[in-house]
């Protein structure tokens, strides 16, 4: 059986008032692919990945993680299967990296279990893959915002799950740690290892690594597929408001905005 | 990686220390008084009780005032001072780790307020009996204690379905209030104004072996909890969503520990009056000692709790005899000081890094 996240009609309003956040949006992530979550700020798209973590319980809709409701899922289970990068960590504790990233395996141990030899590998492995292993023993609170956010991501890599949502995981990072953290996730998707779902805002990485997209705005599904299905400059400007300017560049495009379009 | 054995053994040391540290502070403290008992002396009357010890010939040469002063009146009043004192300490981590806030503080949740109204309603109406060794006061603060905690619920999840800032914010409120109503009570009744006050000020004083057996017993199930949910609570340092994440289930492990800590501080300031900054002081001590994680963080602060509060009530009926001076004020004078000396070593740590 393959996996898929299947998102089925969600609507999230949360006040009669006001405008709803997600309308109506369906649509299949299946595995094997790096997808971008698109869109410009406030049109749905940390509030899509918070149902997926089942942080919110909606009444119209419905999210299935592998065929299964997110909302039957029994708490460690669900952190087996699913693993989250957090745009912000609210987290200023005087733990190590090492304790930081040990705690990802909290949903495979049971009450009175220690840390057992295998996860103290798994842990050192994902350290290693994003390069703060020399950190380990930093107190968390203690690192530049970009450590604590590749830190982050190696807490999730260490939780080892079929999927990996991530939340801007490259706003603090410079173009080296960017392009270190997008190859290294892109390489676990082509190994099968995981699949991805990662915010993003840059459209050049977007069209670099990953090769799915949907776009939302105003908490609407405006395009979905193939990143060439998606990254269309006519699109784009309508939901950006931005005019590009697209360049070939090999088999790839280059993307630079040109003007903003005042609204009318 | 060559540092990890190292850093066992400092946890192994810091804790069989302290372990050590308590028993000698207890039979010391036990030793001391208007009535000074050898150390040797004292230590052989608790070891008598122990089992499988000869308790003939280990008493022999102990005067039978002596066996009566330390294992009557004496011994109750240390060993309860060691519960209160540990279980503050232990508490006081829990509400950090849940608040996510140094400074957080059981006291926030409004339930010593409850226990100090009630234990002053008992003193203001004359409310004086004692069934089988428990007295009306500690009984009326106990209950005045439980009842302040099923407000502070019912109004938090009336107010914001059960959020923490809801039952702080609760807890504050009806906090103020009951220290209103106890001014009240001691503005109408003058004549009561003293004991009350001194009550709340805190003391060891009426400690009995009874008082001991509730205190331990309470206490015992509350750290039961917190040492199965410390792990819990060090994800939970991370916030809720990120906890929930890695698959903690947060609502579960918050009831189950604010529970836990308003039982234990309930049971805590209906023997003992209300004795501040151990919940404060300890946590921070030990953690800079064993790091943050709960697992450790709570046992060990425990005893750092019961050590401090041992040794400050034998202060508090030593410094200035015949009169006690008031524990709780003990604790505050020697605490705060060390503690600021503490902030002041740790920034200049910091600095220097």
């Amino acid at each position: 059986m393959s996996r898929n996240i299947d998102v089925h009609g969600l609507t999230y309003q949360p006040s009669t008032a006001g405008n709803p956040i997600l309308s109506d949006v369906s649509y299949s992530f299946s595995e094997g692919h790096m997808t971008a979550l698109l869109g410009p700020n406030g049109s749905g798209k940390t509030t899509l990945l918070r149902h997926f973590l089942a942080q919110i319980k909606c009444p119209e809709g419905a999210v299935l993680i592998d065929g299964k409701d997110v909302m039957a899922y029994a708490p460690k289970e669900r952190s087996r299967t699913i693993a989250w990068v957090p745009q912000n960590s609210s987290g200023d504790s005087a733990f190590t990296v090492e304790d930081v990233v040990l705690m990802a395996r909290y949903p495979y141990k049971s009450t009175w279990e220690g840390d057992t030899p295998e996860d103290l590998s798994v842990a050192q492995e994902a350290m290693q893959t994003v390069g703060v292993l020399d950190l380990r023993k930093r107190n968390f609170a203690s690192l530049s915002g970009g450590e604590r956010q590749r830190t982050l991501i190696a807490r999730a890599l260490a939780q080892t799950t079929p999927w990996i949502l991530l939340d801007e995981p490259t706003s603090n990072l410079d173009i080296k740690h960017q392009m270190g953290i997008l190859d290294l996730l892109k390489k676990r998707v082509d190994e099968g290892a995981a699949s991805v779902i990662v915010v993003m805002h840059d459209f050049n990485m977007v069209e670099r690594f990953c090769d799915r997209a949907i776009l939302l705005n105003g908490g609407k599904v405006v395009a979905r597929g193939e990143i060439g299905e998606v990254l269309v400059p006519e699109i784009m400007r309508d939901v950006y408001e931005v005019e590009f300017e697209v360049v070939k560049k090999g088999e790839k495009r280059l993307f630079f905005p040109v003007r903003e379009i005042p609204k009318e | 990686m060559k540092k990890e054995p190292l850093k066992t053994s400092t946890l192994t040391m810091t804790g069989g220390g302290l372990l050590l540290l308590l028993v000698i502070v207890v039979v010391w403290a036990a030793a001391v008084g208007s009535v000074s008992v050898p150390f040797s002396q004292s230590a052989r009357i608790v070891c008598s009780r122990l089992p499988f010890v000869n308790k003939e010939k280990l008493l022999e040469g102990v005067s039978k005032s002596n066996k009566l002063i330390i294992w009557n009146i004496r011994l109750p009043r240390v060993i309860l001072a060691g519960l209160v004192g540990g279980g503050l300490a232990a508490a006081g981590v829990v509400m950090q780790a849940l608040f996510r806030n140094p400074l957080a503080d059981p006291q926030v949740l409004g339930i010593s307020s409850g226990a100090a109204f009630g234990a002053a309603v008992a003193i203001a109406f004359g409310i004086t009996f004692t069934v089988s060794g428990i007295s009306s006061i500690w009984m009326f603060a106990f209950v005045g204690a439980m009842l302040t905690m099923a407000l502070v619920f019912r109004v938090a999840r009336i107010a914001t379905s059960r959020s923490l800032t809801g039952i702080l914010l609760a807890g504050i409120a009806c906090s103020s209030m009951l220290t209103a109503a106890i001014t009240l009570l001691m503005m109408w009744n003058k004549e009561k104004l003293e004991q009350i006050y001194l009550w709340m000020l805190g003391s060891f004083s009426s400690a009995s072996w009874v008082k001991v057996g509730f205190m331990a017993i309470v206490l015992a199930g509350a750290m039961v909890c917190f040492v199965i949910l410390g792990r819990d609570l060090d994800l939970l340092s991370f916030g809720d969503q990120e906890a929930q994440s890695m698959g903690v289930s947060v609502r579960k492990t918050r009831t189950v520990s604010v529970l836990a800590t308003s039982l234990l501080v309930a049971a805590a300031v209906s023997v003992s009056g209300i004795i501040g900054f151990v919940s404060l002081i300890i946590p921070h001590i030990m953690r800079m000692l064993v790091g943050p994680k709960n697992r450790r963080l709570i046992p060990l602060s425990f005893l750092g709790g019961a050590i401090f509060m041992i040794l400050c009530d034998m202060i508090s009926r030593t410094a200035a005899p015949p009169t006690e001076i008031a524990v709780g004020a003990i604790t505050q004078v020697t605490g705060a000081p060390f503690f600021l000396y503490l902030l002041w070593k740790e920034r200049r740590k910091e600095e220097r890094n």
